[in-house]
């Protein structure tokens, strides 16, 4: 909308039914009356409602005791029975939620950027294999996958007694296990061991890194890093004395026991979501490196780089670029398709709030709670993309 | 020798073998690709039970629709191959772009009448083509612009549903009635449709200068698009009974579901809609003011058919998610298409098939998403090309 005052004479001032910045006050108080009367309205329903069938607002429920069991997850590390109450059922969900998104975003990326890379090969199998991969799982509905991987994949796999074996892993109907380092009874914990690593290998990446394109010289430094995580933990496991053991599953009467497990539901629903998922992200990682300038490959390589070094080094910058924000949007899909969990019953945050709420009768506030909690997850997966999005922005002269 | 481009063994050459990183690698890929197929194969010939298809088939398309009341549907679906084959009759001439979607629907009306699930007559087909072949030569008898396919489709779109649910005299079909294929296309066609004018209402809002509409719009906006569609489903579900006076009468689960895909798929619509708006320069608005056209006239008049066109192939991908999305309100206990494969799964005479209706859902909704994104494809290079 265009401010065209006229030219302001003295003789002819604007009248005020006319003056463009009065009018938008009156349209915006017309508008917030309109909303103001239909909330109003809504809201007399809600609360006449409301109280012909007895239903409260208050969230005191959360305190009380929830009385269903969870199949599986805690409270982000302590344990959790029916006798607890319904805040920590919820927080039992929303870890439950954390836990398969944060897998299930790191695998989605492994599997569609290796997808998105074959898209782009040069040998016709490899790449006509990828098409059809993303074409028929971005085609057919994830809760029709789920339902497949969960009813007609996982369900019907051996039983305990016959379940396959892999170098110690065993797949079977009552899920995946595999072999797992655990600390040993007794020890010193392991746990700010493989965090400095961590730490220190990152440092050691970012440092040699940022020597490399000052210096114009070409370490490997992702090898030095790798070098430096492996040195750390070494050193740490002696020097605590070997406080860490391999716990592998064994089978036992009742099933398998030891090692790392997943659970059929878990395993479904993290399948799905990665392959799902993985289908969108290669597509984009497709587009974000087609992006990128023909000339750009062929400069790098005039220059003397190799193939791999202009990919790393030339190309895979500049497409991160375009990649970044509809990946991130993926991660907030497959966050938010994490919901779906319901259909195969594994216990999510949605799925427990939904429980918690039919069996407290306080479903409206369950609601909210869901409704919060995913927009807070929502927030913070955005802001961080935006963050990226600041730090990578083109700078231009 | 030169060798023609055509030399299969110098196409495998190139494309196959070209270094020894890349022979290796395809033997690997097709050994694994091959064993999978073989598996596949063998399973779908020797074990896979498919009589549970044909033995469910009209459960699948319909639900639990009235067997006599089935010349509902197919009234609808001759009077669609009609409208298309009209459409198709006139595409060939000029400015073709906006008719594919309409033509796509006549062609998967009439391979629903091929089936021709539960009609004993046989004599449907033979009809819906004359009525097609019919709708050709009006098509390009008569000059008409696209305007007209617009009122034609959105007249069509509400005798159908009227069709479907309307109740003749002799009893209507109450929309717990429907399910199957045919409830997912009604959810998905009634939701995308009823958002189209909500989503255009709330990017103009979210442009506007005014401070409280477009606040009111944004916030709108990424409230929904940060939550995930089941939630939003079933709040429609508890709630939207809430809203109403206590007096009025309960709309039924098919009607809170799409009031539920509707708010949700407005959302999306919104930023789509707003990206197209974003794209339309600013000369334009700018030129449209300058000759005297007053702020709205220029909206309408000449931003938003900008800026509409330059979506379409946009709002064709919303609307391959939604209909993927309509699979959500088995969760709620509808009987759309996965619902209808689930209540399969679980009866008792079909004990341990467990791979073959999933298999088969995930091709009818191939079918359908992936001519859709075929089309969008379509008219995407068309637009460009336009321009």
């Amino acid at each position: 909308m265009v401010t065209s005052d006229p030219p302001n004479n003295m003789a002819t001032r604007v009248p005020f039914y006319r003056d463009v910045k009065i009018l938008a006050v009156i349209a915006q108080m017309v508008f917030v009356l309109l909303v103001a009367l239909t909330i109003w309205i809504l809201g007399q329903n809600l609360s006449t409602n409301l109280k012909t069938r007895n239903l409260s607002t208050s969230f005191e429920f959360l305190r009380r005791t929830a009385g269903f069991q969870i199949a599986e997850g805690s409270a982000f590390g302590v344990p959790y029975s029916s006798e607890d109450s319904y805040l920590k059922a919820i927080a039992v969900g929303l870890f439950n939620t954390l836990r398969v998104s944060v897998l299930g975003i790191v695998l989605a990326t492994i599997l569609g950027v290796v997808v998105g890379v074959a898209r782009l090969s040069s040998n016709w199998v490899v790449n006509r294999i990828a098409l059809m991969y993303v074409e028929v799982f971005r085609n057919t509905p994830l809760l029709v996958q789920l339902i497949f991987w969960y009813y007609a994949g996982v369900l019907t796999l051996p039983k305990v007694k016959q379940a396959l074996e892999f170098g110690g892993a065993y797949l079977s109907n009552q899920g995946f296990f595999m072999p797992w380092l655990v600390q040993k009874p007794d020890s010193i914990s392991f746990a700010p061991v493989w965090m400095l690593s961590i730490i220190l290998a990152v440092a050691t990446f970012v440092i040699l890194e940022r020597r490399c394109v000052n210096l114009g010289r070409n370490d490997p430094a992702g090898w030095i890093a790798f070098g430096v995580l492996l040195l750390v933990l070494l050193a740490g496991y002696f020097t605590l004395g070997q406080p860490l053991e391999l716990d592998l599953p064994r089978t036992t009467n009742f099933g398998i026991a030891g090692g790392a497990s997943l659970s059929p539901e878990f395993a479904a629903l993290l399948i799905g979501l990665v392959v799902y998922t993985a289908s969108f992200i290669a597509e984009t990682v497709r587009a974000g490196i087609q992006a990128v300038n023909k000339g750009q490959w062929e400069a790098a390589r005039a220059i003397g780089m190799s193939y791999s070094q202009t990919l790393q080094l030339i190309v895979l910058p500049q497409a991160l670029r375009v990649i970044i924000p509809p990946l991130g949007n993926q991660y907030l899909n497959l966050t938010k398709n994490s919901s779906l969990a319901t259909a195969i019953g594994f216990p999510d945050m949605f799925n427990v709030l939904n429980t918690a709420g039919n069996q407290s009768g306080f479903n409206l506030q369950t609601m909210l709670i869901a409704l919060l909690v995913y927009l807070v997850l929502s927030l913070t997966i955005s802001s961080f993309v935006n963050l990226y999005n600041r730090a990578t922005r083109l700078k231009t002269r | 020798m030169v060798k023609t481009k055509n030399d299969p063994v110098r196409w495998l050459k190139e494309n196959l073998f070209s270094t020894p990183w890349n022979t290796v690698l395809s033997i690997v890929v097709v050994i694994v690709v091959g064993l999978f197929f073989k598996n596949l194969l063998e399973w779908s010939f020797t074990k896979a039970r498919w009589a549970v298809i044909p033995a469910n088939f009209r459960l699948l398309m319909v639900g639990p629709y009235p067997l006599e009341q089935l010349w509902r549907i197919w009234a609808s679906l001759i009077a669609i191959s009609l409208a298309a084959g009209f459409s198709w009759g006139t595409s060939t001439r000029e400015r073709p772009l906006a008719r594919a979607p309409f033509v796509l629907l006549g062609a998967i009306a009439l391979l629903a009448l091929v089936w021709q699930f539960g009609n004993p007559s046989g004599t449907l087909v033979p009809v819906a083509c004359i009525g097609l072949v019919a709708g050709v030569f009006i098509g390009r008898a008569i000059k008409t612009e696209n305007r007209v396919h617009y009122y034609l489709w959105t007249v069509l779109f509400f005798v159908c549903v009227f069709l479907i649910g309307f109740d003749f005299g002799r009893g209507g079909v109450p929309s717990s009635l429907w399910g199957g294929l045919l409830l997912t296309v009604l959810l998905s066609v009634v939701s995308i449709v009823a958002s189209f004018p909500l989503g255009v209402l709330l990017a103009i809002g979210r442009r506007s200068k005014l401070p409280v509409v477009s606040g009111f719009c944004i916030v709108f906006i990424e409230v929904v698009r940060g939550v995930p569609l089941i939630a939003v489903l079933f709040m429609a579900q508890l709630f939207v009974p809430f809203f109403f006076p206590p007096d009025f009468p309960q709309l039924d689960k098919v009607a809170r579901a799409i009031i539920g895909m509707t708010l949700f798929s407005a959302a999306y619509m919104a930023e789509n809609v707003r990206g197209g708006l974003q794209n339309v320069p600013s000369g334009q608005d700018e030129a449209a003011r300058a000759i005297g056209l007053s702020a709205t006239q220029t909206l309408f008049l000449i931003v938003l058919p900008q800026g509409l066109r330059a979506v379409i192939p946009t709002i064709v991908g919303q609307f391959i998610s939604l209909f993927k999305d309509t699979s959500l309100v088995e969760i709620i206990g509808l009987t759309d298409l996965v619902g209808i494969g689930e209540a399969v799964r679980n009866n008792p005479d079909w004990l341990g098939v467990t791979r073959e209706i999933p298999i088969t859902l995930g091709v009818i909704y191939f079918i359908f998403t992936y001519s859709m994104s075929l089309a969008a494809k379509n008219l995407e290079q068309r637009l460009k090309t336009s321009n």
